[in-house]
């Protein structure tokens, strides 16, 4: 795991916390629809899983062991919250939280790839 | 049917039929990664295409020949034998790309299983290419495809920055990565001007018995009029994915991301008919790359070729088009992301496409075959200035793809 | 045959279409046999069709691949007698089947035929 790899690893998790954050958004205003909802967030969550994998199985250069295992962490919260999205699809009070939690991911994951 | 509804109907046919996953990928991708970058590009490639299919018409018309008859008369066998090898295997991987973006489509509106939807795309697609009359399938899924207008229509209530859509219109580079610039520019070219499509436009020309000179205002209205108005869809999604993903920091891996595009702004509506426009638009495509991949073959190796034939009078097209489709079936099931093939089979379709272009435009000016209608000074011109764009492109596109890792960075 | 003093083999017949009397295509010229010794009167003897007249045509990376045939025959003469007209096509008198010429199409068709519809 290099600085340039941690960067692109962190605008990944960026990307998919924050497109789930909009797919939920939908599902709090009643905007959308379940199936889309359903299969859009299995495959974020799929996607974002697999990056918790690449990056938890890195061997982290510097300074960036700590780093590394935090983004690998916030990767496997923004997974779960996005399975949960998948699983209530047409929970709107639900999707608030994961929403929110998302969006905190995203901005966790900015916060790490602004520190390297 | 009056001629002026005729020709409308050729058109909307045109405008809903231009868009195909290719184009919906690498308009979202370059609206989100660029911003507004490249509208230029995108004009560019839409005029490419009416210059092709323009010629490709006008020599159906006039001489009676499709494209892959000319191909073989033109380069000869050895060469044309290439060229043909190349264009398949592009056109296989292009009808993979679209019979899995069908896939993907049924999933996002059904929320069944993907490996079933597979099968029902098949289903779904063969079954229309044997019982629909060859103007249907043009009408069918050229008027459905037309339901992607949403995303015009997203365009405009996101309010998009005109001042810098309008310097969208002229080429600039403002991004510390031009490798990723280049390869954009190639993939929206590629998308844009796709060789299946005039394939398919020059052997419909020769079906429909078109004639001159009246037939040739018709080749002439669909191949300008039909695209210019099919420029906007491209357009139009990359102005959401520029307005919307560029802020948020989205980069769109999937075909849900662009229809989330439509959703944002025109709530559950637009999500709907953003994805029945892409299950036309790309059921649309599918079809027309399996058919091409047979008017290919057939043109070929001189079988007997056309979809106004009963399939039993024409078996051999009629097999190999629907091998193409049970290949495309087979690269699917085996899991591959139909994304990652779109991405790839624009960007060799590119590398393919000088092969193709090359006889059309020695036909296309040669006043032996075309008489009148041969190029006159401006059809010249801009098909040699094409030329010389196409040459550019399919050298520089399988370099950017590795150096970019497929725009990735 | 059309008004034409001379008429270019290369660009105007070979490779070209060939369609039947009933206007059934039924191949693509493939070569052209021509009889005669060097140094003297050389005559055309007529077309040749199918994946044996190819095989001297093919480059090299490709010399295997004919296409498929599905049955069509290796190579067929169509004298130059049974040849009514070369436009945009070439078109014979007789009928594909009276040649030997598009077997392939029969054969393939008696499997597409079983499909309802066809």
């Amino acid at each position: 795991m290099t600085e340039y790899r941690f960067s692109k690893d962190s605008e990944s998790l960026q990307s998919l916390a924050t497109e789930g954050s909009v797919l939920a958004d939908g599902v709090v205003d009643g905007r959308t629809t379940s199936a889309f909802v359903r299969t859009h967030a299995q495959e974020l969550a799929s996607d974002t899983e697999k990056l918790a994998s690449v990056v938890a199985s890195t061997h982290p250069e510097g300074g960036l062991a700590s780093k590394t295992k935090q983004l690998a962490s916030l990767a496997r919260t923004a997974a779960s919250q996005l399975r949960t999205l998948a699983d209530h699809p047409s929970d709107p009070a639900r999707a608030a939280h994961v929403r929110s939690a998302l969006a905190n991911a995203a901005d966790a994951a900015a916060k790490l790839q602004k520190g390297v | 049917m009056s001629k002026v509804f005729q020709i409308s109907l050729g058109i909307l046919a045109a405008i809903g039929g231009f868009v195909d996953i290719g184009d919906i990928v690498f308009s979202a991708t370059a609206g989100a990664t660029l911003g507004y970058q490249l509208i230029w590009a995108v004009l560019v490639g839409a005029v490419g295409i009416m210059i092709y299919s323009e010629m490709c018409g006008r020599v159906a018309a006039v001489a009676k020949r499709p494209v892959f008859d000319v191909v073989r008369e033109r380069l000869g066998y050895k060469v044309g034998l290439t060229t043909l090898c190349a264009s398949q295997f592009v056109n296989a991987m292009t009808c993979a790309a679209e019979v899995g973006g069908v896939a993907i489509v049924l999933r996002y509106l059904f929320g069944l299983p993907y490996r079933p939807l597979i099968a029902v795309s098949l289903l779904i697609l063969l079954v229309s290419v044997w019982f629909l009359p060859f103007e249907w399938i043009e009408r069918v899924f050229g008027f459905g495809g037309l339901m992607l207008i949403v995303f015009a229509v997203a365009a405009v209530k996101l309010h998009p920055n005109m001042g810098a859509l309008g310097h969208g219109l002229i080429p600039h580079i403002d991004t510390p990565s031009p490798l990723i610039w280049f390869y954009f520019v190639v993939g929206i070219l590629g998308a844009t001007v796709a060789p299946y499509e005039v394939y398919f436009y020059s052997s419909g020309g020769v079906e429909d018995g078109w004639v001159p000179p009246h037939d040739l205002k018709l080749n002439k209205l669909t191949s300008i009029l039909g695209y210019a108005l099919g420029t906007v869809l491209s357009v139009s999604i990359m102005v959401v994915a520029a307005e919307l993903f560029v802020p948020q920091g989205i980069e769109p891996g999937f075909l849900g991301t662009v229809a989330l595009a439509a959703q944002t702004p025109l709530g559950e509506v637009g999500l709907i008919l953003a994805l029945l426009g892409m299950f036309f638009a790309i059921s649309g495509a599918s079809i027309d790359t399996a058919l091409s991949g047979a008017y290919n073959m057939a043109q070929f190796f001189g079988w007997e070729w056309g979809k106004y034939q009963k399939p039993a009078r024409a078996p051999r097209f009629t097999i190999t088009w629907m091998a193409f489709f049970g290949l495309a079936f087979l690269v699917v099931i085996s899991g591959v992301d139909p994304i990652f093939v779109t991405e790839l089979s624009v960007v060799f379709s590119v590398v393919a496409l000088p092969l193709t272009y090359v006889p059309i435009l020695l036909v296309a000016g040669d006043k032996n075959y075309m008489g009148d209608h041969a190029n006159g000074r401006l059809a010249s011109t801009l098909g040699w200035v094409y030329l010389v764009i196409i040459l550019v492109v399919s050298l520089a596109a399988v370099p950017l793809l590795v150096l970019t890792n497929m725009g990735e960075g | 045959m059309s008004d034409r003093p001379q008429l270019d083999l290369v660009l105007r017949v070979l490779d070209q279409q060939i369609v039947d009397w009933a206007g059934r295509r039924c191949g693509n010229v493939d070569d052209i046999a021509i009889e005669g010794d060097a140094g003297g009167t050389a005559t055309v003897k007529g077309l040749l069709v199918g994946r044996d007249a190819t095989r001297r045509r093919r480059p090299r990376l490709l010399a295997f691949f004919a296409g498929p045939t599905f049955g069509d025959a290796p190579e067929v003469e169509v004298s130059w007698s049974a040849i009514e007209d070369v436009t945009q096509v070439v078109k014979l008198k007789k009928f594909a089947t009276e040649l030997g010429l598009a077997a392939g199409d029969d054969k393939a068709a008696k499997w597409i035929g079983r499909i309802p519809g066809s």
